[in-house]
């Protein structure tokens, strides 16, 4: 791993930070359980690369483990956020997505004590736990899940668009949402294989270390333009939008 | 159980059409797919623009005469309908998405 290879992280984890707060601020006003939902994922995501980068900054080996396994514990958590948040705003009437969400909670859940009981809590040994397989699959589950989402609902609007019955920025949030649920689950892949790789030659070889910061910073971005997203690139939206007139939600 | 405005409007289609219940819901569903609506989640706007916009060339293509004339009837019903409440006005994905970007 390259000497500076926190910084992304830090970058990253503040971006979720930032984007929780904002979400935060406004679920108090409006009390919605969404808002509430997602900043609370945001947030723990947030806190979770905080944490995982802390033993990298302070180049403390003692703190590694537990303090990896804080972040894991966080991160799952704010997945779990993230699955109550896509079942009530895309599904809230299916059993289906009730039970989708129940695999995921069961599979992070069980994958962490599983790892705890094969005393691999900082889950960097995966060819020797099954259960870190299990708690990577709940995950890969999630976004994937927000990748469906995003495309489905991205080709709905496209028509409700033609008649006039949503903006050209709705499509747009569509539009991202599906890519930072896919690029979420390249980003898992690129993951699961540096943790095999370090596992297997003890050291994260640089290329693929960079690819995977880019998979990891690149959804930050795409949450940051459809929860924030700066006038000029609204503008630029409604501009390139085939449907001019049609009325903006 | 309370009706759905898709229940209410697929009556209504049946019942000035003659067309049977099934095919009545069937057009009704055809519709919504093409206008990108979810029939569980709708609001009487989407079901007017849906009735004025769709409707008609759907019912001509299934030989129902008049079809403009249909869709008028179904969307005077639809102006009455003892409907709670517009299902779709706060808790769309459309309208989560929206506020959360209005932060």
């Amino acid at each position: 791993m390259e000497e500076s290879a926190y910084l992304g992280g830090v970058i990253v984890g503040l971006g979720y930070l930032a984007a929780g707060a904002r979400l935060a601020w406004l679920s108090a006003s409006t009390r919605k359980a969404p808002e509430r939902l997602l900043s609370a994922t945001f947030v723990l995501w947030g806190l979770a690369y905080a944490w995982q980068q802390m033993p990298l900054i302070l180049e403390n080996e003692w703190l590694l483990v537990p303090l990896y396994t804080a972040g894991r514990v966080l991160t799952d958590a704010g997945t779990i956020g993230s699955a109550f948040f896509l079942r009530l705003v895309f599904r809230p009437k299916s059993t289906i997505a009730m039970g989708v969400v129940a695999g995921i909670c069961g599979g992070l859940v069980l994958g962490i004590a599983g790892s705890g009981w094969m005393g691999d809590w900082g889950g960097m040994d995966p060819l020797r736990n099954p259960w870190w397989w299990l708690e990577w699959s709940a995950v890969v589950v999630s976004v994937g899940w927000i990748g469906l989402e995003g495309f489905h609902h991205y080709g709905m609007s496209k028509r409700r668009r033609r008649l006039g019955l949503c903006g050209a920025l709705d499509c747009n949030r569509y539009l991202l949402w599906g890519l930072v649920g896919a690029v979420w689950m390249i980003y898992e892949l690129a993951y699961a294989a540096q943790v095999l790789e370090f596992q297997l030659i003890g050291a994260f070889s640089t290329s693929l270390d960079r690819i995977a910061a880019v998979l990891e910073s690149a959804p930050i971005l795409f949450i940051w333009l459809i929860f924030c997203p700066p006038p000029a690139y609204q503008r630029w939206i409604e501009r390139s939008d085939p449907h001019p007139n049609a009325a903006e939600g | 159980m309370e009706t759905s405005l898709f229940d209410f409007a697929a009556e209504k289609l049946e019942r000035h059409t003659g067309l049977s219940q099934l095919e009545a819901r069937g057009t009704l569903r055809i519709a919504l797919k093409a206008a990108g609506l979810d029939p569980k989640n709708l609001s009487r706007q989407e079901l007017r623009v849906v009735f004025e916009k769709l409707m008609p060339g759907e019912l001509d293509q299934r030989g129902v005469k008049a079809g403009q004339d249909v869709c008028v009837a179904v969307l005077r019903d639809l102006e009455s309908a003892p409907i709670a409440g517009d299902e779709s006005a706060a808790s769309s994905p459309d309208d989560v998405f929206r506020r959360l970007a209005k932060a």
